[in-house]
């Protein structure tokens, strides 16, 4: 397959608000690219737009400017949604149905029907472990079961393309990396997921491409491999009858002792070779040593205080 | 495709159905229905003579009123509560266009409707039996005109519902229910009126609302006159008209409405 599983080319929303209805742009000049088979995890402080995005992907919102496709079909066009499963952030129910005819519908506006509907409501329930529920009115399910639900849902009418709103919000751990797995699962599969999340080291462990959004505006665009991790400062563990030494060159407060005559400490990038040099000299044994990088969120929260840096790397 | 678009619609149309018999509002205003019905033994005992008219009277309007009450309280929030609670948003992400869920909604409307209506049509026939009543032809004619003005109304309501607020649709909905009934009279005065300004004025009012006394064959049935088919055929032609009318204004609207 050489078209792209999702593409938002050049779009622009804007929604009217306030007492004078004056036009407020929500995103601009977006342009992303999903490959068939890919994971892109879509980041960002609140209020930027990710929802708007996903929103517009999903053909729910008409862009002001720009096109917005799946698999090269206009999202707006309903045809082009049969392919498409949604999550969105807050799970929007109706309060008198019960778990299973809300699936057993939406299962019915994909055009699936009779006995395959029954056995794809019964596999999405059991894959999401919500059998048991089933014939609860859904006003009465928890958070989490809700978002189980979602997820459902999502997966219900078999979609090639999944665009999740925040999949593991509200989730327990045990959820989570279910969650996770569900979702690996589906990519090795060959599906293509485009979602969104707060959760950092989950859109580092999911996804291929990452794009962070500020204020409307793709800030950043690339790999996780492509974010360039500095190395804050090492982790050594060392034996020694006397940590004074270590203590002179360790961060202050780092040096714990461990078992059988061991410390670890947190030795600065710029003490790395006064380190080696008293490993030298005989004054400690240096058992391990391993650079502590900087973590996604740091890189990420750089990033969203720069001015618009573009793409990290080239995807397409 | 267009067996999706029918299943789509069918699913549509049984969750507004599911909704409104699991709703206890509903419930109370068939139930009252029923009550004022069996209510109106005790009014045609009142009357002098006339107790057969009286049943038969009161029945139709029971049934013309009550048809009014639920097409207002089903019609105002069919479409602004799902913008509202956003659930519009689980049925368009599907390969659901804009027009099947606006006759989705207008067929779960209908099926709701047509419930309560034979609920209501069967518990007073059921009366007129008892009073050994005879029920002719006639009768049926009227029955499926008045059936035929709630789905006028429930297109009209559909019309509202795509645009405005709960309130202003209950006000329009009520305006044209009786407004529509009132024309005949409303072409008199326009006629006596020495004023030019309310003449115009209220001939206009007299062209742009539907006629719904087109669907009036109360009175044949109660003197027990078999209509004439050529007013049978102006009552269609409104009906169907106005219906259509209705349903396309809903479907543009609603098409061009912004959600957020």
């Amino acid at each position: 397959m050489s078209e792209l599983a999702l593409e938002w080319k050049n779009v622009s929303f804007a929604a009217r608000q306030g007492f004078w209805m004056k036009l407020r742009k929500i995103v601009q000049d977006i342009d992303i690219s999903v490959p068939p088979g890919t994971v892109l995890g879509l980041v960002g402080p609140n209020g930027a737009g990710k929802t708007t995005t996903i929103k517009l992907g999903a053909g729910l919102l008409h862009p002001l400017s720009g096109k917005v496709l799946i698999k090269g079909i206009s999202a707006a066009e309903s045809k082009a949604r049969k392919s498409v499963g949604l999550l969105t952030e807050n799970q929007y129910i109706y309060p008198h149905l019960r778990l299973r005819e809300w699936l057993e519908m939406l299962a019915g506006f994909s055009g699936i029907k009779g006995g395959e509907r029954m056995h794809r409501v019964d596999t999405v329930l059991e894959a999401f472990e919500l059998s048991d529920l089933s014939q609860q009115l859904m006003h009465t399910l928890s958070k989490g079961q809700l978002q189980r639900a979602g997820l459902a849902q999502a997966f219900v009418h078999k979609p090639e393309i999944l665009l999740l709103d925040e999949p593991m919000s509200g989730l327990d751990p045990y959820w989570r990396y279910r969650v996770q797995q569900i979702l690996t699962d589906f990519k090795s599969s060959g599906g293509t997921i485009l979602f969104s999340s707060h959760i950092l080291m989950d859109v580092e462990r999911l996804s291929d491409q990452i794009v962070l959004i500020k204020e409307g505006r793709v800030q950043w665009h690339g790999c996780p491999k492509d974010m360039q991790r500095k190395i804050k400062a090492y982790e050594a563990i060392c034996r020694s009858s006397s940590p004074e030494a270590l203590k002179n060159i360790a961060e202050k407060g780092s040096v714990l002792p461990q078992p059988a005559g061991e410390w670890r400490a947190s030795i600065p990038e710029n003490k790395k070779e006064e380190l080696l040099q008293m490993v030298s000299q005989g004054k400690i044994d240096l058992l391990s040593l391993r650079p502590i990088q900087e973590e996604i969120e740091e890189i990420l929260f750089a990033l969203i205080k720069e001015p618009k840096q573009g793409k990290g790397s080239e995807t397409k | 495709m267009n067996t999706i678009l029918f299943s789509q619609i069918w699913e549509l149309g049984m969750n507004v159905w599911r909704e409104a018999v699991r709703d206890k509002a509903v419930q109370i205003i068939v139930a009252s229905g029923i009550m004022l019905m069996f209510f109106s033994l005790v009014l045609g005992r009142m009357a002098v003579g006339g107790e057969e008219r009286v049943l038969q009277s009161t029945g139709f309007w029971i049934l013309g009123i009550w048809g009014l009450v639920s097409v207002i309280y089903m019609g105002s929030n069919i479409v602004r509560r799902e913008i509202q609670s956003k659930t519009v948003y689980m049925v368009l992400s599907r390969p659901v266009n804009r027009t099947v869920f606006m006759f989705g909604k207008f067929f779960g409307m209908l099926m709701v409707l047509f419930s309560a209506f034979c609920i209501l049509g069967i518990c007073w026939l059921i009366l007129l039996k008892l009073k050994m009543i005879p029920v002719s032809s006639t009768h049926f004619w009227a029955l499926l005109f008045i059936f035929g003005e709630w789905v006028m109304l429930a297109a009209f309501s559909l019309f509202f519902a795509s645009f405005t607020t709960p309130l202003l649709h209950n006000f329009f909905l009520a305006g044209i229910s009786f407004l529509g009934h009132w024309l005949g009279d409303l072409r008199m005065f326009a006629e006596n009126s020495r004023e030019l300004w309310l003449k115009y004025i209220l001939r206009t009012i007299y062209h742009i609302l539907p006629n719904l006394e087109a669907l009036n064959f109360r009175a044949d049935a109660l003197y027990s006159r078999v209509p004439e088919p050529g007013l049978l055929a102006e009552g269609c032609l409104v009906l169907s008209g106005w219906t259509l009318a209705a349903l396309i204004a809903a479907n543009i609207i609603f098409a061009r409405r912004r959600l957020l």
